[in-house]
């Protein structure tokens, strides 16, 4: 083994965080400067939110009701049924939702993102943006990144509401348990904290999603072999980011919330 | 447009774009009159660059005037199109400089480049054209980014531009993936004039069009010259189509430039490289 087959991919991955962070740096700041593309902006929350409820409403329901069922399960054991509402509630806002929400706003967004991005890069656009004055940053970036840290806090309250509803149909189909107590059971095992970070963390999932995203669609090279290697590196990478920051977050809002 | 918010930009050739004071033009090879700064559109002296390992110009001295078109030739992967990223500020040089009537934009800022950027159409060599937009909304990209809001200037500029390169007024409300090659090519020379530029760099105009689609596209770059009297960069290896539009030649080589001269002299040449090229072109064609 040669050093420098030990120094070339590590060498080759901090260039690749450098490169990352400079597009960070520089869309964060597009953020205060004009032009706005508002128009642009609209288009993609359109894209990024409307188009995913259903997906997400699916993912939500099956959630709930997956998590209603293992727990009323577990739970009655221990004669504590009554319970099941408190655990789907404060499961789904604090973890699943955010997370799951994330998770498939990645393979449905994030892979769309970089194969669109992709395609303009090995398709000469993003050169000929260029060519006409025209930043990328600002133009394709700041639109998607905006959309994203909108609309999955939006995604995720929608997804974590459909989720409670999908528990509450299990809980009374299955354990024959009335509305109210679901419910009572629900909000007492919620604090407002949890709200807090039930949006939070998608607030930071969005951008995640959507800076991976743009960075390997314009980082796109060898025609649309490197398009799908990009849409894979995308979803790949938004993925292991999402979850792993989840991790941080958590511990974060434990340590200030107690809780 | 209700929801449109951009920030106007400054009007074409705003004072800031001063030419470089250090910048002394220097005289077309083989030329006898001396070097006008007025007319000088780009200059690229001694200008260097690498990938890596691989070495792709080592060297280049190029200049185009108004109204005059260079034809820069060279087999593939030689860097024939890394000299119009350069010219255009794309890609920066390792070294040297690289001038836009004056203007240095090697390591220029953003800003510099933008407003240069204004001066100069680019010809892709697919077209690039915006595939989600239409030859209509392709065409309007560049006004309407430069802040033009009127929507009856723009369509009456939008035809006209198409009329230009001959096309019917119809086409414009065409998608990119309804065009043939011919007509991409067009609307792509459309587009690139939509802000009236001083410079035009093509990019292999022809390439993968029929023998009359590319006079097609070859008389266009003449009009381009003979009417709005731009300067030309046209990168080719189609030999037929650089001697129909081209006034000066210059040939690439290993990063360099092997052969620089008109059209006699190009085919007079007993370079041998050069030789081999075009008579390799000549039985191709």
């Amino acid at each position: 083994m040669t050093t420098e087959s030990i120094t070339r991919p590590v060498k080759s991955t901090l260039v690749g965080v450098q490169n990352f962070s400079l597009l960070v740096g520089r869309t964060v700041a597009s953020f205060f400067r004009p032009p706005f593309y508002l128009r642009d902006t609209f288009v993609q929350m359109d894209a990024i939110g409307v188009q995913s409820l259903a997906i997400v409403c699916l993912t939500g329901v099956f959630t709930g009701m997956v998590l209603a069922l293992n727990s009323a399960v577990q739970l009655a054991d221990f004669g504590a049924s009554a319970f099941v509402g408190k655990l789907v509630g404060a499961s789904v806002v604090r973890e699943l939702g955010p997370v799951l929400t994330a998770l498939m706003v990645t393979g449905r967004v994030g892979s769309g993102i970089a194969a669109e991005i992709g395609s303009m890069r090995v398709g000469e656009q993003i050169d000929a943006l260029e060519a006409m004055g025209t930043d990328p940053i600002k133009k394709l970036v700041k639109p998607r990144v905006l959309a994203g840290i909108v609309m999955l806090p939006v995604l995720t309250i929608v997804c974590d509401a459909i989720a409670i509803f999908g528990g509450n149909l299990i809980a009374w189909l299955s354990l024959s348990q009335d509305f109210s107590t679901y419910w009572n059971a629900v909000w007492s095992g919620l604090y407002l904290s949890d709200l807090f970070t039930g949006v939070f963390k998608p607030l930071v999932f969005g951008f995640i999603i959507t800076t991976v995203a743009c960075y390997r669609g314009l980082r796109t090279t060898g025609g649309t072999e490197g398009v799908g290697r990009a849409t894979t590196q995308s979803v790949v990478v938004s993925s292991v980011l999402v979850l792993s920051t989840d991790f941080f977050l958590t511990k974060m809002f434990i340590e200030i919330f107690g809780h | 447009m209700m929801f449109r918010s951009r920030g106007k930009r400054k009007p074409k050739g705003h004072p800031d774009l001063a030419p470089d004071p250090d910048w002394h033009p220097r005289p077309v090879p083989g030329r006898d009159r001396a070097p006008d700064a007025e007319n000088r559109m780009i200059d690229l002296e001694d200008v260097h660059l690498s990938f890596g390992e691989n070495v792709v110009l080592n060297g280049i001295w190029l200049e185009v005037d108004r109204g005059e078109t260079l034809v820069v030739m060279g087999g593939s992967g030689t860097g024939k199109s890394t000299i119009l990223r350069i010219s255009l500020g794309l890609l920066e040089p390792d070294s040297g400089r690289v001038f836009v009537h004056g203007v240095n934009i090697a390591h220029a800022d953003q800003k510099t480049l933008d407003e240069v950027r204004r001066q100069i159409g680019m010809v892709f060599q697919g077209g690039a054209l915006f595939d989600s937009l239409t030859v209509s909304e392709n065409l309007a990209f560049r006004p309407r980014e430069e802040g033009e809001d009127d929507d009856a200037k723009i369509r009456s500029l939008v035809e006209e531009r198409l009329s230009f390169v001959d096309l019917e007024p119809e086409v414009a409300n065409l998608m990119p993936a309804e065009l043939s090659g011919g007509m991409r090519k067009r609307v792509a020379i459309a587009r690139a004039i939509m802000g009236n530029p001083n410079i035009v760099l093509y990019d292999e105009p022809t390439t993968g069009l029929d023998p009359i689609t590319s006079e097609t596209i070859n008389e266009l770059i003449n009009k381009l010259r003979d009417q709005q009297n731009v300067a030309s960069i046209v990168v080719t290896h189609d030999i037929g189509s650089a001697l129909s539009v081209g006034d000066r030649f210059a040939m690439l080589k290993d990063g360099h430039i092997i052969f620089e001269g008109d059209a006699k002299e190009i085919l007079e040449t007993d370079e041998p490289y050069v030789r081999t090229f075009i008579d390799a072109r000549m039985a191709g064609a």
